[in-house]
């Protein structure tokens, strides 16, 4: 069968440690996008990751502009410093310019703010007032803290990505007990592991992700393909869970609120 | 319409197969893969059984295995369990016999002769610096260099060119080894690991014509399959899964999506190693 590929996890922009396929621009990952098959991407900016995360949002924006298979991820941090808008008006201002998605890089290494409720609290509720899904990689953030931030706000969709193939026994536990918790299987690659996970909580609960341009796309399409696991299963992990997820309704929610 | 450079390999007929989920009909022999469970993280699944069904999915003719217990604490019963799967499913298997540097030389030795002159397919010698804790240079991994010249196989190792492990089995010890064994085919397993360790491989590789390099590893670095055959041809390299640490469903991903030519991709499919290990092509 052909799947229809809704990645989750890519970005565009420099970086600073390429590989050495890596690729920077939006029309290269259309043309990545063309040779392994995949048909839309959720993509965020390196520049929002690895430098400024409102002038890298800004970057996303102007290098998408004519692109139709490209679904913008935004980076955002909590509003207290002013570096970003107060939740509300960021999520109009997202929900303005189609942005269906955000990103978190709390590390230290990264943005370096903490992920507790007097900090961030006002940024998560509004997250899960719209049901608005929330990628984290799992580079940046604890299991506790994917506990924690589950439990608190079970309206927001949470996606952990680069899950690394050892984690089962730490993120099983936590698909059991956290029911709006999703996992991108770009880095999860484990013998066996997809057939045992879907098996044990069914294919809703795992998202499709390449991690281009850091990785190539083709040992997270090997995966799905020669899992044995039904097609419909596949179909599901492959893309549709994606739209599902990103579903959340943008025109609802700006005539509600003032501009 | 004016073509980019992938394009004359998007219709390639083994990366036709794979897009498809079926398996590949060319000949493909897995260089890296293991038997067993381990103590670090859970594997659904880690018996031969399991490792044959998903070698059929893929069209994996055979894969050489070494056992998990012979990199951890009980080097004979691994090799034991890697020779019975040989048994169990005939010409599915190729055996590494693992020896574990930290037990007396004269045991060791004695188990690398057992099974290298006692099984048809025991055709290898693996070695785990990382996890035995002890060089690549050492003296005591002396012998299993020794074996391999007199019974004509393969060593594959671990190789790591980064943090801690690049001063047990970073690619450049491997200098001094290859020139004093240039008749010992050495296969460098992750061909180094990550970018500073692929780059230290191939400049290895490219002064030593019996160095090997192999493909696997968690982290599926963009381009690197395109990166190793520019460097070095595809003749000396080698596709590996660590099945069944990693899934071999996503390691095989590495080589039939890189933008290759069908040639290029047979020879690092199985072509390499059915020489290396006598394997019928």
């Amino acid at each position: 069968m052909t799947l229809s590929f809704f990645d989750c996890n890519t970005s565009i922009g420099c970086l600073a440690v390429p590989q050495p396929g890596s690729f920077f621009t939006a029309s290269d990952l259309i043309r990545e996008m063309n040779y392994f098959g995949i048909d839309r991407t959720l993509v965020y900016h390196t520049l929002a990751r690895e430098y400024s995360p409102s002038e890298g949002n800004a970057r996303l924006m102007e290098e998408l502009v004519g692109y139709e298979r490209f679904v913008p991820c935004w980076v955002i941090m909590p509003h207290n410093t002013g570096e970003f808008p107060p939740p509300d008006e960021l999520i109009r201002l997202m929900a303005r310019q189609g942005v269906k998605a955000v990103r978190i890089f709390p590390s230290p290494a990264c943005h370096n703010w903490k992920l507790g409720d007097w900090i961030a609290g006002s940024m998560f509720t509004a997250l899960a007032e719209h049901c608005i899904p929330l990628f984290v990689s799992f580079d940046q953030i604890s299991w506790e803290q994917v506990f924690a931030l589950g439990k608190s706000y079970p309206n927001m969709p949470l996606i952990v990505t680069e899950v690394r193939y050892e984690e089962a026994r730490n993120f099983y536990p936590m698909l059991e007990k956290i029911q709006n918790l999703h996992i991108d299987l770009s880095w999860t690659i484990l013998h066996f592991g997809l057939e045992d996970a879907v098996g044990r909580f069914g294919p809703s609960r795992f998202l499709f992700g390449s991690r281009m341009p850091i990785f190539s796309a083709g040992p997270a399409i090997s995966y799905l393909t020669y899992a044995d696991i039904d097609d419909e299963s596949k179909e599901l992990i492959a893309g549709k869970n994606l739209h599902h997820l990103l579903d959340w309704n943008v025109d609802t929610m700006i005539a509600d609120k003032p501009k | 319409m004016v073509q980019n450079k992938d394009d004359r390999f998007y219709n390639e007929p083994i990366l036709r197969r794979a897009r498809k989920g079926l398996p590949i009909k060319e000949l493909v022999i897995d260089a890296h893969g293991h038997l067993g469970a381990w103590m670090q993280f859970y594997i659904p699944q880690y018996d031969a059984a399991s490792i044959v069904k998903v070698m059929d999915r893929c069209g994996v003719k055979a894969i050489a295995i070494s056992g998990m217990l012979s990199i951890g604490p009980d080097y004979k019963a691994g090799n034991r369990a890697v020779a019975q799967a040989a048994d169990a499913f005939p010409g599915r298997f190729i055996g590494y016999v693992t020896p574990n540097p930290n037990y007396p030389a004269k045991e060791v030795e004695h188990e690398l002769d057992f099974w290298l002159t006692s099984h048809n397919w025991m055709r290898g010698i693996k070695l785990h610096p990382s996890y035995h804790e002890y060089p690549i240079t050492g003296p005591r991994y002396q012998i299993a260099f020794e074996k391999a010249r007199e019974y004509h196989v393969p060593i594959l190792s671990h190789t790591w060119g980064q943090g801690d492990e690049n001063s047990l089995c970073g690619p450049a010890l491997f200098a001094d080894i290859a020139e004093a064994y240039p008749d010992v085919t050495i296969i460098l397993g992750h061909a180094g690991g990550l970018l500073p360790g692929y780059r230290t491989a191939i400049e290895v590789a490219l002064d030593h014509p019996n160095l090997y390099l192999e493909t696997c590893g968690s982290f599926q670095a963009m381009g690197l399959l395109e990166y190793l055959v520019e460097n070095l041809g595809s003749e000396r390299i080698l596709f590996g899964s660590d099945c069944c640490f990693l899934a071999q469903t996503a390691e095989i991903g590495r080589v039939v999506f890189a933008k290759l030519t069908t040639e290029e991709k047979k020879n690092i499919l199985g072509l390499n190693a059915a020489k290396l290990f006598n394997y019928p092509a």
